[in-house]
């Protein structure tokens, strides 16, 4: 990458800058004219010059008055000054094009070397540091990439416009005007580079301030449990006013600056009027002529600012540009691009060797340490519990690069290899594996996101823009929304035999459990999944039957009955006896559902539930009326959130005030809201008396026929199967007990079994799939999380897998996961860390890390003592 | 099973006698009301100690393992309340508790007891008299019992 600005634009923006510096030269004449066109018509056209002007003129190859010859200087007048704008309009979307296209080009060239950089990069550049870099300091740039190139030669080009005009109406004049420019060409840039100097002190310290603040959000636990808040203000603090200083140095130079040079302008004028007076007296200039001289001198202050400005922001510009491309471009620090885009990668296979290899100090550190892993061999990595044994896993797949010695798989230097080749090589799995925001399959799958969804200028011409755009700034043309998945690498030829798989590789690394529950809470659209949804639907009525004759399972069930009340539903399905179609996250929200409403509102069910919704708002503000507005007691309600109940209370004062208070539409949707989620058993305020039942089960029969034949919502008397509730609420035609909650267990048990006989366990087990992990994979446990992280690696099927602290001991569980990965890795290297020598019985090989920091390898026989 | 009827059971027992009735709601509002079958474990014995139960209906045993069986030992009757002590400090149950009869219980975790404490003073200091007076009463007992000893040790 360029460390020039000016050749960084020439290189990249090179079309783009040409196509401004026509527009510019276009405008030079345009100016010119509308500066000569005013001298002519208080010369001529009005009669004030030297030599009196004879009428008729021919003018335009027209005979025309002097009316006539002032209304066409006029009209050609504002036809310049039209132009003029309209050029100067072009000028300035072509620079902002420009320079938001060279934005976007420098970003991403940044973005792309940091993913470039050599691992051991990122131990001295930190991520507030590359924020700030990518995205606030090279923002002022955007600005200025257009003008690079053009603004010197406009304003510059006008400049010299005005001053050819200045000189060709007298040269005296044209002199006095320029005669002062040395001068100001001599002190500013001795003042400019203190300014300079300064600007980079700035930059530096506010990296630091972003260092800083990035690390306090890091260590925001150890700051809260240390109770050092304090000495991170006061870190921070100081930065700032350092910050602070240097700013204020800056700005008094700036003015100073600009100050000289505003003097400096102002102080030509009085050498027009003195010789240019002087002149005019003598009889030696025209009025007419000084006139337009000080119009054009008046224009020329513009330019002239301008360039000086252009300077100022050049060399502050251009040294903040060098700055951050040079902490982005450290030689021997960033890969070659091709490590990136190498398109015909040889996947890196063959034995590990590490030799003479070293790193950090003591006892966590290597020191000499030299090791092979054979290939297609299992091999284990004991000891160096301090960090040694960690260390030699990850420089065996390139993720720390040893100070001293070399690590080399097959012969190819893994720190070498190009990431292509790494990434189809070999797979790393460690107890922390980043995950993703998004679903859980597209986090199983980001070992395979390797095939790019390019993109395609066919469809829209939005498309057609996006491509293009991306070819002139040089970004990567793809779509990071399109199918990325890579199934020839997982050995598969479509999405559905890739479910299978990963539910298979799931059963054999111990998450298909986690896999299933998280299907069976899933919410599905039955189009996405039709075989489960109508298996599902099926079984509903084997499955009540099954139940409803079973005593004990009975007794943690409520049946669903069109003609009962069921205390274990909310109100919402007790009014509807159906769930909308359109799922939403909680029940309160179908407060908001204008199809849920209008069927209340016709079926009679809204007036109790709003009777209902008040005694419930009512009794919480009685219970909640002494907490503090902020405690964090408020928050204890998941089906009333803390906005609500705030909100309650001024709703049952006004019905306190008026008894028969119409509620505004807000204040129906929050009593709604409270009464639709409201489920008796669960929740036991006194809400549905006696009466109110009867009439919400009256309104049930009108609302049972406004829904049967309505396609927004899914009647619990058909076999249909419903997308608002969750796949095990759908086997299920009721609900279940909530005072019975602590025997749930066995219903659990009963519904696998009937799920596993009806076939429906692998099904329900590929949906846990579509489920979303939340930011960080939030949705996982740690141990889940782990066994995830194996199957993404084997999902790609790499030539070696390293893994580190996961399935590490003796326990049973363990041993099966390790046989499961050497099975499924048969003929390829496994290499694992174990924790004990018990663990490395099966091992064909053995590495053990000594403390000192050297390592011996050699066949498990040789290696372990014989197990009693 | 309404809130009332956990209110009126609490306010019979020890810990909770003499506080507001409105903070014994909530409190009762942030539990649960469960029902057990006669022989359903609520716990068993070694479980983590993460909540105390008030019982509002039936009876439930007090159950030690003896020679790998369950021996019932104790019998908790209506309006009592067991468990407490694990909803103040970490200790896993003594003691197996199951169900004699059909049984309904309040069900009050540890995390909703302590926030009410945190929120309102004048309930931890409810709560503290009723601890001081139970270990008034043991340190009393003790003196006895040390007395005995001493006693028995002089004869």
């Amino acid at each position: 990458m360029d460390k020039n600005l000016v050749r960084f634009v020439w290189t990249y923006g090179r079309m783009d800058t040409i196509k401004t510096l026509i527009v510019t030269f276009m405008t030079f004449p345009v100016i010119y004219i509308s500066l000569e066109i005013p001298k002519i018509i208080v010369n001529k056209a009005l009669g004030a010059g030297n030599t009196p002007t004879e009428f008729p003129i021919n003018f335009l190859y027209m005979d025309m008055s002097n009316f006539e010859y002032l209304l066409a200087l006029c009209f050609i007048f504002i036809v310049m000054i039209v132009l003029n704008n309209g050029l100067k309009f072009v000028l300035n979307v072509q620079i902002g094009l420009t320079s938001e296209r060279m934005l976007r080009r420098l970003r991403y060239h940044l973005y792309e070397n940091v993913l470039r950089f050599r691992i051991k990069r990122f131990q001295h550049m930190k991520q507030g540091e590359i924020v700030q870099s990518v995205m606030g300091e090279v923002e002022p740039l955007g600005g200025f990439f257009g003008e690079v190139i053009s603004t010197p030669v406009w304003q510059g080009g006008m400049l010299a416009v005005y001053m050819t005009f200045i000189f060709l109406q007298d040269p005296y004049l044209g002199a006095a005007a320029i005669a002062l420019y040395p001068i100001q060409g001599y002190i500013i840039p001795k003042l400019q580079k203190k300014v300079v100097k300064l600007n980079k002190m700035r930059v530096t310290n506010v990296r630091k301030i972003a260092d800083n603040l990035g690390e306090s959000v890091g260590a925001i636990e150890e700051i809260h449990s240390n109770d050092t808040a304090r000495w991170h203000l006061a870190q921070v603090a100081d930065r700032l006013y350092e910050n602070f200083s240097i700013r204020l140095q800056i700005f008094k130079r700036k003015y100073l600056i600009k100050g000289l040079n505003n003097f400096m302008i102002a102080l030509t004028p009085f050498a027009f009027y003195l010789f240019g007076g002087i002149q005019v007296l003598q009889g030696n200039l025209e009025i007419g002529s000084l006139v337009a001289v000080l119009a054009a001198y008046k224009d020329v202050a513009g330019p002239w600012k301008a360039l000086l400005n252009y300077f100022q922001r050049w060399t502050d510009l251009n040294s903040r540009f060098e700055l951050v491309v040079e902490n982005f471009t450290v030689d021997g620090l960033v890969y070659d691009r091709e490590r990136v885009y190498d398109e015909n990668p040889t996947p890196l296979k063959g034995e590990v060797e590490i030799k003479n290899v070293s790193f950090g100090p003591g006892s966590s550190g290597l020191n000499g340490a030299s090791s092979k892993a054979p290939l297609g061999a299992f091999t284990g990595v004991l000891g160096g519990e301090e960090g040694g044994r960690e260390l030699i896993l990850k420089m065996m797949v390139g993720l720390v690069e040893p100070e001293g010695g070399r690590v080399t798989i097959g012969g190819t230097q893994v720190t070498e290899a190009t990431m292509p080749a790494v990434g189809q090589g070999v797979a790393y799995v460690s107890g922390d594996n980043a995950f993703f925001a998004g679903t859980l399959r597209e986090n199983l799958t980001y070992s395979l996101r390797k095939s790019a969804s390019m993109l395609s200028d066919t469809d829209t011409a939005e498309a057609v823009e996006k491509l293009s755009e991306a070819n002139i700034t040089g970004n990567f043309a793809a779509e990071p929304l399109g199918d990325w998945t890579d199934y020839a690498a997982a050995g598969v030829t479509d999405g559905a035999e890739l479910d299978a798989r990963i539910v298979e590789l799931a059963t054999k690394v111990g998450l298909a459990a986690e896999l299933y529950s998280l299907g069976l809470q899933s919410r599905i659209d039955p189009s996405d999944h039709p075989e489960i949804a109508e298996k599902i639907a099926g079984a509903r009525n084997t499955l009540r039957d099954a139940a409803a004759q079973n005593r004990e399972l009975a007794d943690l069930v409520e049946f669903w009955d069109d003609g009962a009340f069921n205390q274990n539903a909310s109100l919402l399905e007790n009014v509807l006896y159906a769930m909308p179609k359109k799922a939403r996250t909680s029940i309160a929200d179908y407060a908001e559902d204008a199809d849920v409403v209008a069927v209340l509102a016709e079926s009679g069910a809204e007036q109790p539930l709003i009777r209902a919704g008040l005694a419930i708002a009512r009794q919480l503000v009685e219970l909640l009326g002494a907490v503090d507005e902020d405690s964090s007691l408020l928050d204890s309600f998941s089906d009333y959130s803390k906005k609500d109940i705030l909100a309650s209370a001024e709703v049952v004062e006004k019905y306190r005030m008026k008894s028969d208070h119409k509620p505004s539409d807000e204040e129906k949707r929050l009593l709604l809201s409270f009464a639709l989620a409201f489920i008796p058993v669960r929740d036991r305020l006194d809400a549905v008396d006696d009466e109110v039942e009867a009439q919400l089960l009256a309104a049930r029969t009108k609302a049972i026929q406004l829904t049967q034949n309505s396609d927004k919502f899914v009647s619990f008397g058909e076999d249909v199967y419903s997308p608002a509730l969750s796949l095990s609420e759908n086997l299920l035609h009721g609900k279940r007990r909530y005072d019975r909650r602590s025997a749930w267990k066995k219903f659990d048990d009963f519904l696998e079994d009937e799920i596993e006989r009806s076939g429906l366990r692998e099904g329900i087990t590929a949906v846990g799939l579509g489920a979303q992990l939340g930011a960080g994979g939030a949705g996982l446990s740690a141990s889940s999380k782990k066994r995830s992280a194996l199957i993404r690696a084997l999902l790609k099927r790499p030539e070696m897998v390293v893994i580190d602290g996961v399935a590490a001991g003796v326990s049973p569980e363990d041993d099966a996961i390790r046989e499961a990965i050497v099975a499924e890795m048969a003929g390829k290297s496994v290499v694992m860390s174990l924790t004990t020598e018990g663990a490395a019985r099966k091992c064909d090989h053995i590495i053990m890390v000594s403390d000192d920091g050297t390592a011996k390898d050699g066949a498990t026989a040789s290696m372990l003592e014989p197990a009693e | 099973m309404s809130l009332n009827k956990a209110v009126e059971a609490m306010q019979q027992t020890p810990i909770f006698a003499g506080i507001d009735p409105k903070r014994l709601r909530l409190l009762a509002f942030m539990s649960e009301s469960l029902t057990y079958r006669a022989g359903e474990l609520l716990f068993d014995q070694g479980d983590e100690g993460d909540s105390a139960f008030v019982v509002i209906d039936g009876s439930a045993s007090v159950l030690i393992n003896i020679g790998g069986e369950k021996k019932e030992v104790a019998v908790i009757g209506s309006k009592q309340i067991f468990g407490e002590m694990a909803v103040l400090c970490d200790i896993p149950r003594t003691a197996a508790i199951g169900a004699k009869s059909d049984l309904d219980v309040l069900r009050i975790d540890r995390d909703a007891f302590l926030k009410l404490l945190s929120e309102f003073t004048e309930v931890s200091l409810q709560v503290m008299r009723f601890l001081a007076a139970r270990l008034e009463a043991t340190t009393k007992d003790l003196g006895a019992a040390q007395a005995e000893i001493n006693d028995l040790k002089g004869g």
